[in-house]
């Protein structure tokens, strides 16, 4: 063999030898070391962090159930404190046998105090850690602490945090709720102007018992509705359904939803499924005093017509097209106020629309742009165009006498 | 590597030859009184007793020796056509003392190929070849009549390629069979047969056929200067052709293509391709081949494109699926649990639970497990065979599982794995080879082993050239017209010419 080749081989075992190295993270672990994070809740104790961990169980077997009636709860509950979020993460491996895997947490859960106090504090850890991931949800528990809504599963799904992540995303369903992921925090939080809203997350008392429920006992499931306002990185209060729903079509995240507004002529209601709905927000600044404009385009759907008018005549379907708009144009300048009066902070963007538009006054008046966005004049558009009004023309409750 | 087995085999050579010295029988005539034929003829064949000496004077007192090799000849032959003719004698033909004529004897054998030899070492070639041999006293030519007729296997259809539309013959044993197969696809006078003899030993017989006019002149000039350079005791196989020809030695991709169906080896050389034929096995070689070959099958140019094309892609896909799937799996499962979907991940941690091996070991071990019967099954006969299958899929896929030593995903993953492997006969064992390479990466390094253990295997097909055709056209480099043959299979309407990596002159097909 002759030099050349005896190099050749040296340098083959040099570089093969050196390519675990190059992998990076040596972290490998069989799937029977991990405990699969489902959802995590972050309280205050004192102050302490106080951790509450949903670890999903793996799921055994279909051939090898056990024998016995008895059903296995599908995920456990672990609860750690430390000084902060990464050590009180770590203190829970003090009680629990698995290594917690983060990647797959569905939501992170903050209790409405974390939240007052700044969530900055709380999501470092997360937005920086590489097993985490910046597209999990987050959600403000509003009225109980945040491990309380772990617990509580009115749905199908067996395992709460898929509940909870199934709720969120009903967003496209309802338009009443925000379904916010740790980017978009982030995103909102960074941008001079928007402030950040977030999704909350409340446990109720269930309405309708289970089937086969104890007697006594207070059943309880969750709900979404809402939003949270959040003035930099502090929780500043809440909004309800109906203004998360003005909200939303502001932001331009209406997918759908249910107008219901009354009829022109008759005494009923009428209720327009909306099927596409498009927002164009614009600024006008003068000085220091600005004038907010926003523009909805919606097509909908008649779905309900109560008022035994019949929908033949292309007038009458103008009318309702009106009074859907004017309840629109209700909801979004009720929200608008709302915040502008109680909160005082720019969750809509508008900020972003002047710095877009007036680059050179946004950097004047941009550390006080959420006063001048309180203040602020604001006209609403409203457009709507039913393009469909469902199988038949007449209610139901006419009757041709 | 290379130089140290170079080596070995230089050194090799040197005491190898003296060994094998050239015996005396080359210049040696026939001679004129048939007992020196015959003693030099036993001589030369050691007294061995399947070579029958038949002595016998004819009607006209011509004294003959017919010597042949018994269970070559074709004894009906011989009886009728040789002997009867000159021990009935014939009205015709009319002898004088002297039976120096040889065209007066040849005249009374009723047989269509005779030749007439003067050196006997042709005649012991044609003797060794089923030939059979024929003296004359007083006549220094000997007949060589072609009374070949041996036991031969019957023309059946492949069990390893066989096919639901198209031709279900196969070649056999016998090359003169098997070029008239090919003969009787192509009638045409540009086919072409060189024959030629290789292993000092066996001799055995060997043709390379090419249809003149369309052939590649350079890919044609290399095989002749490869063969030519076999210098070997024994050819028994094609197998020993293609590993004395091939380009590298040390690849897993074999740069030699083979068949049992004439149809295959017909289209082939249509394209310009080389057949090489060599006697003894139905498997006929063809040259240049490329990675995509192993991919086309028979089939796809008889059924329309659709349905071509994409059972082609399916083909292409299972052996992804093949080399790629329990590496990934493995690789998934210890590394990267954040790629898999949560759901999945859930249940694939369920059936987890309790295995007392890591993934790869447990990979591993059921993947050997499913080579081992594999083999068993393929060199079992068929009843036997069914049982061994039985075993496998109870022990492995039914009790492994319930005793909690494999999970019930690794069986699946090496299932689907196995039927994959099937799906394309030609790269069966290097799929195995690169599944266990990777499944190794896999295991040690994650998706950065696959990744860089994929780039390596890709970049080593890509550096390989079949007789100076590159192995990965005609996709790298690109030529569009063999496009048409590569994952999608066109219209035959629209295959205009022939595929230009490999055909270089008279390129066009139709039109």
């Amino acid at each position: 063999m002759n030099k050349t080749a005896v190099k050749r081989v040296i340098s083959l075992i040099l570089i093969i030898s050196f390519a675990p190295a190059a992998s990076g993270c040596w972290n490998r672990h069989e799937l029977n070391t991990l405990g699969i994070l489902g959802a995590l809740a972050v309280d205050m104790e004192g102050e302490k962090y106080k951790l509450t961990f949903e670890i999903i169980k793996p799921k055994p077997a279909a051939g090898s159930k056990k024998g016995g009636g008895e059903k296995d709860e599908p995920v456990k509950f672990i609860q750690s404190t430390g000084d902060s979020l990464l050590d009180a993460l770590r203190n829970a491996t003090l009680s629990f046998d698995r290594k917690i895997f983060m990647p797959h947490a569905k939501a992170y859960i903050f209790s409405e105090e974390v939240a007052r106090k700044g969530l900055l504090n709380y999501i470092d850890f997360l937005q920086r850690d590489h097993e985490t991931r910046r597209t999990t949800y987050i959600l403000i528990a509003k009225g109980s602490s945040a491990a309380e809504m772990l617990n509580a599963t009115g749905g199908i799904e067996d395992i709460p945090s898929n509940y909870i992540e199934r709720l969120i995303e009903g967003q496209k369903f309802n338009s009443k709720s925000l379904s916010i992921r740790l980017l978009d925090f982030l995103k909102y939080y960074y941008e001079r102007g928007k402030q950040p809203v977030i999704g909350i997350i409340q446990k109720k008392e269930k309405a309708i018992k289970e089937a086969g429920g104890e007697k006594g006992k207070t059943e309880y499931e969750l709900s979404v509705e809402g939003a949270a306002v959040f003035f930099e990185e502090k929780l500043v209060g809440f909004l309800n359904g109906m203004e998360t729903r003005g909200l939303n079509f502001i932001m331009g995240k209406m997918y759908s939803g249910i107008i219901v507004s009354p009829s022109p002529d008759g005494e009923g209601i009428n209720s327009v499924e909306i099927l596409t709905s498009g927002s164009k927000n614009d600024v006008e600044i003068k000085g220091k005093e600005a004038k907010l404009k926003v523009k909805i385009n919606i097509t909908g759907m008649l779905e309900e017509e109560l008022a035994k008018i019949g929908t033949k005549d292309p007038e009458v379907i103008e009318k309702i097209e009106k009074a859907n708009s004017q309840e629109v144009k209700n909801e979004i300048e009720g929200v608008i106020g709302k915040v502008q009066q109680e909160y005082k902070s720019d969750i809509f963007g508008f900020g972003e629309v002047v710095h877009r538009k007036y680059p050179g006054e946004w950097k004047k008046i941009q550390k006080d742009w959420n006063d001048i966005f309180s203040r602020a004049e604001v006209n609403v558009e409203v457009e709507t165009k039913i393009t469909r009004t469902g199988l038949t023309n007449d209610p139901v409750n006419k009757r041709e006498d | 590597m290379k130089e140290i087995i170079k080596k070995i085999v230089r050194a090799q050579k040197c005491n190898a030859s003296g060994g094998q010295s050239s015996k005396n029988t080359d210049d040696v005539k026939v001679s004129k009184k048939l007992a020196d034929n015959k003693t030099f003829l036993k001589n030369s064949f050691k007294n061995s007793t399947d070579i029958i000496y038949y002595e016998f004077e004819g009607y006209s007192g011509e004294k003959a020796l017919i010597v042949y090799i018994d269970g070559m000849v074709d004894k009906k032959t011989l009886n009728r056509d040789v002997i009867d003719p000159f021990i009935a004698g014939s009205k015709e033909v009319e002898f004088e003392e002297e039976f120096e004529d040889s065209e007066k004897l040849k005249s009374l054998i009723h047989v269509a190929n005779i030749q007439e030899a003067r050196m006997v070492s042709e005649v012991i070639d044609a003797i060794l070849c089923g030939d059979t041999a024929m003296f004359f006293e007083g006549t220094n030519t000997a007949f060589i009549i072609d009374s070949k007729g041996w036991e031969k296997r019957a023309v059946a259809e492949p069990d390893t390629e066989a096919v639901v539309r198209g031709p279900r013959e196969g070649y056999v044993e016998s090359i003169r069979v098997n070029t008239a197969l090919l003969r009787r696809k192509i009638k045409n006078v540009n086919l072409v047969f060189e024959s030629l003899k290789l292993g000092r030993q066996t001799k055995t017989d060997v043709a390379i056929a090419y249809i003149d006019g369309i052939v590649n002149r350079e890919v044609l000039g290399e095989v002749r200067k490869r063969i030519n350079a076999i210098d070997t005791d024994s050819i028994l196989e094609s197998g020993y052709i293609e590993q004395y020809i091939e380009d590298n030695h040390f690849s897993p991709l074999a740069t030699v293509g083979n068949t049992q169906k004439p149809d295959i080896v017909a289209a082939k050389i249509l394209e310009g391709r080389v057949a090489i034929f060599c006697d003894g096995t139905p498997h006929v070689l063809t040259v240049p081949n490329l990675f995509i070959e192993n991919i086309q099958s028979a089939e796809d140019y008889y059924v329309r494109p659709y349905i071509a094309s994409i059972l082609r892609i399916i083909r292409l896909v299972s052996f992804l699926i093949s080399v790629l799937v329990p590496a990934l799996y493995v690789a998934l499962s210890t590394y990267h649990q954040e790629m898999i979907p949560s759901v999945l991940l859930v249940t694939m941690a369920g059936a987890r639970e309790g295995i007392p091996l890591p993934a790869l070991a447990e990979a591993f071990l059921m993947i050997l497990m499913f080579e081992l019967l594999r083999e068993s099954g393929t060199r079992l006969p068929r009843p036997v065979g069914s049982a061994i299958s039985i075993v496998g899929a109870l022990v492995v896929g039914e009790a492994a599982v319930n005793a909690g030593l494999v999970s019930a995903p690794m069986v699946i993953v090496v299932a689907v794995t196995a039927v994959a492997s099937f799906i394309v006969p030609a790269l069966t064992e290097v799929m195995t080879f690169y599944r266990f390479i990777l499944l190794f990466l896999g295991g040690m390094l994650g998706l950065y082993g696959i990744t860089c253990g994929v780039f390596v295997m890709v970049t080593q097909a890509a550096s390989l050239h079949s007789f100076g055709v590159p192995y990965t056209s005609p996709m790298s480099p690109l030529n569009l017209e063999g496009m048409k043959d590569y994952g999608l299979r066109f219209p035959l309407w629209s295959m205009i010419k022939r595929p230009g990596s490999i055909a270089k002159e008279n390129k066009k097909r139709r039109g």
